[in-house]
């Protein structure tokens, strides 16, 4: 008995000790070690492999996919000068053939534009035309045509003049529209009469399967309907459940694509569904969903691209229409058996905020490379809700583990510290073997010769004002000499936006006077700062400053110096005369073009690169690196060289401008001209601003290059200086604190910080 | 005493009797059940502390990424380093400050309610109640009342005094002492009391029977008494004071106003830039430091003792 108790003890001590040790694993999964995929790295082949498939020649626009009873692939396009037509995929899988032009019959003015055209297996379709009859009038109609097979054109007469969002076939050729604040309804091409389905007028979207319809309300609830009767489907609470769990977000974002689409095969047991998470299979009533493609390693799950419609074909592969930032394209997914279902190569990606730049670079960058896998780590998600401080501490223990990431998305990061540690790598080699990147630039992030870290994106600090004014800023000072002449002035406009406080006016000077703060031993010089302070003090119009609706705006947390920083902000206010002096960075070229409008518009207006207290500076944005300890630095070398091709340079989020010099011309060429930007108080129409953007002329692109090229000395990007500063110019302006006792507090913080 | 020294001849009987033994079979059944008691949470020590310090104590002497040996170079950084210097005299002036500060009161506060007041538990219950108020309320109610605007500022409005950010001056080091006296007192108070309760009731009696007052009986009775619990009281508020911390962490963040930038903060900023090297020589000084402290009290404690 005694030594069973004692076996016993000896068995609880035991699992005591052992249960203590349970805290000893290598933490995967933790929620502070950033958002992590599962590879499930394993020796198992077969995967869907995707490829584009070349478009008629000239394409511009995908209205609709559809698979004929025949099985072939048939696409509705318009091309590059607006003519539309149907074609069919030749059997070689690479080529079209034309089915028919559209007739122009649709076209009834100039101010007609084709809204969406459906395609039906059957071989018809319907066409959605959009525009006014009359020039100058303001009511917009809508028609609808409907296509036979040959193509000839036939109005479909009484229809409802509410807007219709989308429209689809089923299998049987029903077509289906949905229209604002209505139900789905049948379309009779005949009459124009609509069959209401029973799917009440909370519809956000809907995608035909089949003969299924499935509706997604604005709660995000998935549903499916009989077209032919009309009523609600039993519903399949597993298919929800999938759909709520892989993921994806059912928002409607835009009108040309949708969050989420269906197909089935033929055999009607099988319901396909795709989206940004991939593409499922779901037994119909079945218990579990299969991921068939990962998003993540295809373009499916790139930020900037949206799904219109998909088939599959009878060889078992898909056939999907997206829609990215550089235009509509057709995904062919192919199955191949022979290639690992996970990439063999997994290269870590660590950053502390979310990125859709390397988001769309990665997912350029798997497609080109099959095998392998970038697994972007973000250290700070709306879920999770850490702190950087706490995000970076994570970082830190991987890191000390030998289990950190290959490569380091740098912003918000101690970088200084990490080189100082001998964390990143020198990857000058990497870098000056890339082609056509801003010299100037890179040679700026140079430490004794060597680059620790580059930027893929930047911002330029710019000033804009009448060109009388604009002559005479030279640096911080004559800036502020300006302000104050146009204080002087007897123009009833304000000299900044009433809603600009002073961390905000802080943050659009910070980056181009910051780089002269830095004495040579690498503190920070506090007479350089009390001048900062005081000509800000000048600038600020104490008089005309709004704090309430600054507070209402909630302008006054200085987490949104990046938005505060950018001269984006202000250009409408000085459009529409609202201000006289606006400055801050450009990160984008929608801000060119707006810039450019102004200039256009109003006489004797114009922009030029904002010296203050540095010359030349520029902010580094996206800045990248290589881990030291990485067991993969070939594989992440390969990939930082990728993000600093003409090809990934060109996915354009707005977070900066380009570094790689073809990149910048051929994104400021495809820049459209259509934009048109407002912002206004609902409860005050008078306050209404708006501006129709004009595409920049090669002058002004011109102009902002040659900012560009002269751009040679880094801003600080060290978040904890940032914050230092900004968090003391607010009583700094409004007088509350002299500049020396703001510039003491900073130095006094910063100095501790450096002295780290 | 005579008790401590028959302890003390029982031990050294045992570890001759140890050093002579062939085997375990020889030992009395239950000798060892003390032992397995104590075993899981000395394995905790082991593996949670001395194991991770030895490690702390290797690094100490390497590079902090690259591993490689740099010898005292750490150490000599570290006290060049002004930040080190700063954290390290701030924190060693609130120890020198806090520490005699919350025993003093706390054996003020005992001593009153050892007194057999009517009110003695509720009193006792009150002086609790801030070690249950969760950090993150002590935080909250910091910034109600020492902000700008808060209610400390507004009471000196209202004497037509100017206010101020309280945290981001001087003053904010003195608010951290209170903050922690407040916080710690009421543990403190118990353990002072646990410590009077201890001391036999009789020699009072007997000290009163031979006419000394209120006065000779605590200073020739209760200080002798308590010296056992001042030991062991001044170590658990050394060790408490440092959780401090969290109060100072949450209410400014990882710069604080100077004067209560402590070594915490420091550790914590080193950790999040990847400075182990400098991290870990400032750890193995602190535990040294801390370690001798300990030494040092205990040895003053025998010291009383005899």
């Amino acid at each position: 008995m005694r030594k069973g108790k004692k076996i016993i003890s000896f068995a609880l001590t035991a699992a005591l000790a052992i249960g203590t040790l349970a805290g000893c694993g290598s933490g995967k999964g933790d929620e502070g070690s950033g958002e992590k995929v599962d590879t499930g790295r394993e020796n198992t082949k077969g995967r869907y492999l995707e490829e584009d498939v070349a478009l008629p020649e000239n394409t511009d626009r995908i209205y609709d996919l559809v698979q004929l009873e025949d099985g072939t692939m048939r696409i509705a396009t318009s091309d590059t000068d607006g003519r539309e037509a149907v074609w069919d995929l030749k059997e070689d899988g690479a080529s079209w053939e034309k089915v028919y032009d559209m007739p122009q019959e649709w076209r009834c003015s100039d101010s007609f534009y084709m809204g969406n055209v459906t395609l039906s297996p059957k071989g018809d379709a319907i066409a959605l035309t959009s525009g006014m009859l009359e020039a100058d009038s303001e009511d917009s109609e809508q028609h609808y045509y409907h296509l036979d097979a040959s193509g000839a054109i036939n109005e479909i007469p009484d229809l409802s003049e509410e807007y219709t969002y989308f429209m689809d076939y089923t299998r049987d050729g029903v077509p289906l529209i949905l229209r604002q604040n209505c139900p789905v309804s049948a379309l009779n091409t005949d009459t124009g009469e609509l069959t209401e389905l029973d799917s009440g007028s909370d519809i956000a979207f809907f995608s035909v399967a089949g003969n299924t319809v499935y509706t997604v309300t604005y709660d995000g609830e998935v549903l499916s309907y009989d077209p032919k009767t009309g009523d609600p489907l039993p519903k399949d609470e597993n298919l929800a459940d999938s759909v709520t769990q892989s993921g994806m977000s059912l928002s409607l974002t835009n009108l040309e694509t949708m969050p989420l689409i269906f197909c089935e095969d033929k055999t009607e047991e099988n319901l396909f569904y795709c989206g940004s998470a991939g593409l499922y299979r779901h037994v119909k009533n079945g218990t579990v969903s299969e991921m068939l493609i990962n998003g993540e390693l295809t373009s499916l799950g790139s930020p900037d691209v949206g799904v219109k419609a998909m088939e599959q074909a009878e060889d078992e592969s898909f056939y999907i229409v997206g829609k990215d930032s550089a235009g509509y394209k057709l995904m062919h997914y192919t199955y191949s058996k022979d290639v690992s279902t996970v990439p063999d190569t997994e290269i870590r990606v660590y950053a502390l905020y979310d990125n859709s730049e390397i988001r769309q670079n990665i997912t350029q960058y798997q497609k080109a490379n099959p095998d392998v896998f970038v697994n972007l780590e973000v250290g700070i998600t709306e879920d999770n809700g850490i702190t950087a401080s706490d995000a970076l501490k994570t970082l830190g223990t991987e890191i000390m583990a030998g289990n950190g990431p290959d490569l380091l998305v740098l912003d918000g990061m101690p970088v200084d510290s990490y080189i100082e540690k001998g964390l990143l790598e020198d990857v000058s080699d990497l870098v000056e073997s890339s082609e056509g990147l801003f010299d100037n630039l890179i040679s700026a992030m140079k430490q004794d010769g060597k680059l620790y870290c580059v930027p893929l994106r930047i911002g330029l600090p710019l000033v804009e004002a009448e060109t009388s004014y604009l002559d005479k800023i030279q640096d911080l000072t004559t800036l502020a000499d300006v302000a104050e002449e146009m204080k002087a002035s007897d123009s009833e406009m304000l000299v900044l936006s009433k809603y600009t406080n002073g961390a905000m006016l802080a943050a659009q000077l910070y980056d181009a006077c910051s780089p002269a703060w830095v004495k040579e031993d690498g503190t920070v010089d506090q007479k350089k700062l009390e001048e900062f302070y005081t000509q800000i003090a000048r600038i600020f119009d104490r008089d005309e400053y709004d704090e309430i609706n600054m507070n209402l705006m909630g302008m006054g947390d200085i987490s949104l110096h990046d938005y505060q920083s950018s001269i984006g902000g202000g250009v409408l206010e000085l459009y529409c005369d609202k201000i006289m002096l606006n400055m801050g960075n450009i990160t984008n070229l929608a801000t060119l073009s707006m810039l450019y409008t102004v200039n256009q518009d109003k006489e004797g207006y114009g922009f030029k690169y904002l010296n203050g207290q540095a010359e030349n500076a520029f902010l580094p944005k996206i800045m990248v690196g290589i881990n030291s300890k990485s067991e993969q630095k070939e594989e992440a070398g390969g990939f930082l060289q990728f993000l600093l091709t003409k090809e990934a340079q060109k996915a354009d989020q707005a977070t900066g401008l380009p570094v790689q010099e073809q990149a910048f011309d051929e994104l400021c060429d495809a820049w459209s001209d259509d934009g048109s930007i407002g912002v206004g108080d609902a409860n005050d129409p008078d306050s209404f601003l708006q501006m129709d953007m004009k595409k920049p002329d090669q002058a002004a692109i011109d102009q902002l290059k040659e900012y560009i090229c002269q751009a040679d000395t880094p801003a600080i990007s060290n978040e904890i200086i940032r914050e230092a500063v900004l968090k003391q110019a607010d009583d700094c302006v409004l007088e509350k604190i002299t500049p020396e006792k703001a510039a003491k507090e900073v130095v006094n913080q910063v100095n501790l910080y450096l002295a780290e | 005493m005579k008790k401590r020294r028959n302890i003390r001849l029982l031990l050294h009987a045992k570890l001759q009797s140890f050093s002579k033994l062939k085997n375990f079979r020889g030992y009395k059944k239950g000798e060892w059940t003390g032992f397995y008691f104590v075993l899981p949470s000395f394995l905790g020590v082991i593996i949670f502390m001395l194991l991770p310090f030895c490690d702390v104590l290797r690094r100490s002497f390497l590079g902090a990424v690259s591993g490689t040996w740099v010898g005292l170079e750490n150490y000599r950084t570290i006290f060049d380093n002004t930040a080190f210097r700063l954290a390290a005299g701030n924190t060693l002036r609130f120890e020198m400050v806090c520490i005699p500060l919350l025993l003093l009161i706390s054996l003020l506060v005992a001593l009153v309610l050892d007194d057999k007041l009517k009110c003695t538990q509720l009193l006792k219950s009150c002086f609790l109640v801030p070690m249950a108020i969760p950090v993150a309320s002590i935080v909250l109610l910091w910034r109600a009342l020492f902000h700008e605007r808060g209610m400390f500022s507004g009471f000196l409005h209202f004497l037509n005094l100017p206010g101020e950010d309280w945290m981001n001056t001087p003053w904010a080091f003195w608010i951290l002492v209170f903050s922690y006296v407040w916080k710690n007192l009421g543990y403190d108070v118990v353990l002072w009391m646990a410590g009077l309760a201890g001391i036999p009731a009789n020699l009072y009696e007997a000290a009163q029977v031979d006419g000394a007052g209120k006065w000779q009986c605590f200073w020739h009775i209760t200080l002798p008494n308590l010296l056992p619990s001042l030991f062991t009281i001044t170590v658990l508020s050394i060790l408490n004071s440092f959780k401090v911390f969290r109060e100072a962490y949450l209410v400014a963040g990882n710069y604080p106003h100077e004067s209560m930038y402590l070594l915490q903060h420091l550790f914590n900023n080193w950790y999040r830039d990847l400075s182990m090297d400098k991290m870990s020589a400032a750890a193995v000084i602190n535990a040294g430091v801390i370690f001798l402290l300990v030494l040092l009290l205990k040895r003053a404690w025998d010291f009383g003792e005899r």
